[in-house]
């Protein structure tokens, strides 16, 4: 059996989308997905799900941001329930982005969509590259960004903030319903194109490389293309460890 | 003369007296090494301390300086740090001396890189991949960092 934990709350982009791959990637009869309704409530609800673990199965865990926030570090956080699992013979896995965002702000395919101006698609591609590269683009020069988000400074908070500010700024200007917010995520990024239900002109001027195509081939190329090449491709989610 | 701490890799090789060596993969800007006491963390800061006093403690040989590390195991404020450039900052016992303004400094210093000590650990808007703690292999007597985390998404 597989039990899959996300960090963020029910029905917001984060839950919303990760329910869409499971259901996509579904190889095995019996699963569960729990909302832990934030960071401080993992542990909460991972001692909740644990009871009904039994040898052999997987658990994943699904954060929405890896950055230490709140009393409990990340680390300790990973080390315990490694640990836990461990004992009682269950395999268990995490996504290693960042945090949700970065999964589709690194996506290289993404490029050709943005209606931006071409400054902001050239500061796109240096944070994509130091995505892949491994490289902490908040740490090093975030300058345009500063210049950029003058106005809204909360976006400048966090590499975290950072990275949804852009994703809720530039992605609701891509044609279809492509947008990512905290609460929401647009459909053209979980479903098949045929079941968009959107206005035909609106396909038809549609500049995704995947345009016409199945979720899961979006997924897969999502996969290949993004951070989640670096770690744990969403694809893989049912493989046992 | 060589500095122990290279900036540009994230070096820090000291050796005390052909007695320990630390040789640390420091991960740039901010690493926290936590953990148990008697691990090395206050050793290694005392090392530092005594050379920059010019007390000679042979550490990795007398042609080698400590002068782009700057130690704190005791209180500090903001303004100390804050003119520091192109520096590794050790500093010693950080659950006890930092202060919030002076974590909220750290988080968003883009001048120097920082090695903390703590016995537990601190929130500092860095990954799980920043969180290390020393190991001491008995055979070559060498402390060095152990990471538990080295996702590459998360640097």
């Amino acid at each position: 059996m597989f039990h899959f934990l996300c960090e963020g709350e029910q029905y917001k982009a984060e839950y919303t989308f990760i329910s869409k791959v499971i259901e996509e990637f579904q190889t095995v009869e019996n699963f569960i997905l729990k909302s832990a309704n934030g960071k401080d409530n993992i542990e909460v609800e991972f001692l909740r799900m644990k009871n009904d673990f039994n040898s052999g199965d997987v658990f994943v865990l699904f954060f929405d941001n890896i950055e230490m926030i709140g009393n409990r570090l990340v680390v300790d956080i990973l080390s315990d329930i490694e640990k836990q699992c461990m004992e009682l013979k269950v395999g268990f896995k995490y996504t290693t982005y960042y945090c949700f965002e970065e999964l589709f702000l690194s996506y290289t395919n993404l490029l050709p969509m943005l209606n931006a101006e071409d400054a902001v698609k050239d500061e796109i591609i240096k944070i994509q590259n130091k995505i892949l590269s491994s490289r902490n683009y908040f740490r090093e020069d975030i300058s345009f960004w500063r210049a950029y988000f003058r106005h809204r400074e909360g976006f400048l908070r966090t590499r975290e903030s950072l990275s949804a500010g852009i994703c809720n700024d530039i992605f609701g200007r891509i044609k279809g319903a492509f947008y990512l917010q905290k609460s929401k995520i647009g459909h053209c990024w979980m479903s098949d194109c045929k079941d968009t239900k959107l206005h035909k002109n609106v396909c038809d001027n549609c500049n995704y490389k995947l345009k016409g195509c199945s979720f899961k081939a979006k997924l897969e190329d999502l996969d290949k293309n993004s951070v989640a090449a670096l770690g744990l491709p969403l694809s893989t989610i049912f493989d046992k460890c | 003369m060589a500095e122990i701490y290279d900036y540009d890799s994230g070096k820090l090789v000291a050796k005390y007296r052909d007695i320990i060596c630390f040789d640390l993969e420091i991960r740039k800007p901010i690493t926290q090494v936590y953990g148990d006491s008697a691990t090395g963390k206050t050793l290694l800061v005392n090392f530092i301390k005594n050379e920059k006093k010019n007390v000679r403690f042979n550490m990795s040989g007398d042609e080698d300086t400590v002068s782009n590390i700057v130690v704190f195991d005791d209180m500090f404020c903001k303004n100390d740090i804050a003119q520091i450039t192109k520096s590794l900052i050790v500093i010693d016992r950080c659950d006890l001396i930092l202060t919030d303004d002076i974590v909220d400094f750290i988080v968003g210093d883009r001048n120097n890189h920082y090695l903390l000590f703590s016995r537990t650990g601190l929130p500092l808007g860095i990954s799980p991949n920043y969180y290390g703690e020393f190991v001491w292999d008995s055979d070559s007597n060498t402390i060095s960092i152990f990471y538990k985390y080295s996702e590459m998404g998360w640097f």
